[in-house]
């Protein structure tokens, strides 16, 4: 691979700067980061998530305790190494995580990055966070896992996942917790300095890497400004920077990934955000590519689902999957969506 | 997801509602609105009780038994709705007929050519709009062609709007007849007028020549006025438009009229 000039992100400031080795990747310190867990009792709660068994009210509350240490100490612009298996909106629909889990190979096997949007509109949001936020504790360095538009207090009382914990748990405290949580998710990943990932797109307020890192993130994603922008923003056909249909964020054109590309020393910006019928669409010209994981969205558009592989050399592979068969199951009946008849 | 749901009943009553007014508007001769499977709309009281429109228009609408004794009770407890359908009122159980209002307890597949009861306070001289909203889909083919041909054949000068769902050979149709499936809902007619142009050439073959179509999607962006549309936008947040979209793809309006009898629509169709 062609050896970049400059390191985007060789005056990133972390607020973990102790904490980190020589080649870029945080050392690992089982005892720090699991201090309230043990090993042990991880994984039967992952044996029990896997199983599409939630957990109690009070291991919840110690799952974000401890994945909050660790998340706090991720930058804004965490950096990622290949190879790693790039994955967009999962949106609850768990079945269909364990089936990209089955696709992409089993976490920790696998290296995984996930793009956000893990919660709304599905039915098994709470399975689904908690599953991710128990890799992410268990295995902190083979699993990053950024906030989406979705992960905030705002849209989850909106879309479901605020009613799916009070109906699982019988109270709002769990919801509390996650959505606590999701403030300090990082908000982009930076994979081998080359592929940029993020779950919206560009902001204006945004020109260069060292830019995202001197965010502060730690809050309620806001309704404005760049933080917004990282999580709402799309790509669009139209040049330069445009009014979003969805009220946040911007729509951007080919010359502006074009430009913050070439400023930043990137070969791609791979990003999550819209249903693609594929699983998977590259726009403006390869510079951007949209990667959508949740099959069948929200058990009604009959869309393909894709994840993205990148494999040492940054070689990037597309795998593309239907929805799980366990998706479909009777228990659905009752809920099949609304149209408009 | 009721956002959707309800974006999109506003994008059909208010494309649907074009079409009336234009039909409605096209001179201030008596017009007459049958709707099929009338179901639990508030159309004709609207319409009935605008001035524009006093002592020339009479609105029929057709339903089972099940669903208009429902509306009877309705209109009966409801001084808005009752005071809508004018004088002269008799109603029965299933039943209300006025001047100029009447809803028929019928079941569609039941007409035959020498069925009768069913024109009562229909004027088969005067301009007549035909409504099938979601309605003739629910038939086999042949009955609702038959539907069709028998209003035509009673109504010289009638015009027709048919809203329904179309494109359901892809990906996202398989799914929703699938899910409608588990619901008990099948939708005969779906095969056949499966696109906007199978959905022209069924009003054609009806003998209405000057027809067109349009999906809810192109409607949505060509018909709705922007102010209208930014305005919903910012009542019920969507924090998203590819799934709306979707689904706008797939539900269409065709409508049309004679060449004897033309009715002038302004806006544009997809299909023609």
């Amino acid at each position: 691979m062609e050896v970049d000039q400059e390191d985007p992100l060789s005056q990133v400031k972390h607020p973990a700067s102790t904490s980190r080795s020589g080649d870029g990747i945080p050392e690992i310190k089982p005892a720090e980061n699991l201090h309230s867990i043990g090993i042990g009792i991880l994984e039967t709660w992952i044996e029990r998530l896997l199983k599409c068994e939630i957990l109690s009210e009070s291991q919840v509350m110690r799952l974000c305790d401890t994945a909050r240490e660790i998340l706090v100490n991720e930058s804004n612009v965490q950096p990622v190494s290949s190879p790693v298996t790039i994955c967009g909106d999962i949106h609850g629909q768990f079945h269909d995580l364990l089936e990209l889990f089955r696709i992409g190979g089993p976490c920790p096997d696998t290296n995984y990055l996930f793009m956000g949007d893990y919660v709304d509109r599905g039915y098994f949001s709470v399975e689904t966070i908690s599953l991710l936020l128990a890799y992410k504790v268990r295995y902190p360095h083979r699993i990053t896992i950024l906030r989406g538009n979705h992960e905030s207090r705002q849209i989850t009382q909106v879309y479901g996942f605020y009613d799916e914990c009070l109906r699982k748990y019988g109270n709002t405290k769990v919801w509390t917790a996650f959505t606590d949580l999701f403030d300090y998710l990082p908000l982009t990943a930076l994979v081998e300095n080359r592929i940029f990932c993020l779950h919206g797109g560009l902001s204006p307020s945004i020109e260069t890497l060292d830019q995202i890192v001197q965010l502060d993130r730690f809050q309620e994603a806001p309704h404005e400004g760049p933080v917004c922008d990282l999580l709402w923003s799309d790509p669009d056909e139209r040049s330069a920077w445009g009014v979003s249909p969805r009220g946040a964020g911007f729509t951007f054109g080919f010359d502006i990934s074009s430009q913050f590309n070439h400023a930043n020393s990137l070969s791609l910006i791979a990003r999550a955000h819209q249903l693609i019928m594929e699983g998977y669409q590259f726009t403006h010209e390869e510079r951007v590519v949209t990667i959508f994981s949740a099959p069948n969205y929200c058990y009604r558009c009959g869309n393909q689902a894709a994840i993205m592989e990148v494999d040492e050399n940054m070689n990037t592979t597309f795998l593309q999957f239907d929805p799980s068969p366990r998706s479909g199951q009777s228990n659905f009946s009752r809920r099949t969506p609304d149209y408009f008849l | 997801m009721c956002r959707l749901t309800t974006q999109g009943t506003y994008i059909r009553v208010n494309s649907i509602d074009l079409l009336v007014e234009a039909f409605l508007n096209k001179d201030d001769s008596p017009k007459q609105i049958i709707s099929l499977g009338a179901g639990s709309d508030t159309r004709p009281f609207q319409l009935l009780t605008n001035e524009k429109y006093h002592n020339r228009l009479v609105y029929h609408e057709i339903d089972f038994p099940v669903s208009t004794s429902r509306k009877v009770a309705a209109i009966v407890a409801d001084p808005r709705f009752s005071s809508a359908i004018g004088t002269g009122i008799e109603k029965s159980e299933n039943e209300i007929h006025s001047e100029t209002y009447h809803l028929h307890a019928q079941d569609l597949r039941n007409i035959k050519s020498d069925s009768f009861e069913i024109l009562r306070g229909m004027d088969q001289s005067i301009d007549t709009l035909v409504i099938s909203e979601c309605c003739l889909c629910y038939l086999e083919p042949a009955e609702s062609a038959a539907v069709l041909s028998w209003f035509k054949s009673k109504f010289s000068r009638m015009g027709c709007i048919i809203y329904e769902p179309i494109g359901l050979d892809d990906q996202f149709g398989r799914v929703m007849i699938q899910n409608l499936a588990v619901r008990g809902i099948s939708l005969p007619t779906l095969n056949k007028y499966h696109s906007l142009r199978s959905q022209v050439e069924r009003l054609v073959a009806l003998g209405l020549e000057n027809s067109r179509a349009a999906d809810m999607e192109f409607i949505h962006d060509n018909w709705l006025s922007r102010e209208d549309n930014e305005r919903i936008d910012n009542l019920e947040f969507l924090d998203e438009r590819e799934e709306l979209n979707l689904l706008l793809r797939h539900y269409c309006i065709a409508w049309g009229s004679g060449q004897s009898w033309k009715w002038d629509f302004p806006e544009n169709s997809q299909q023609a």
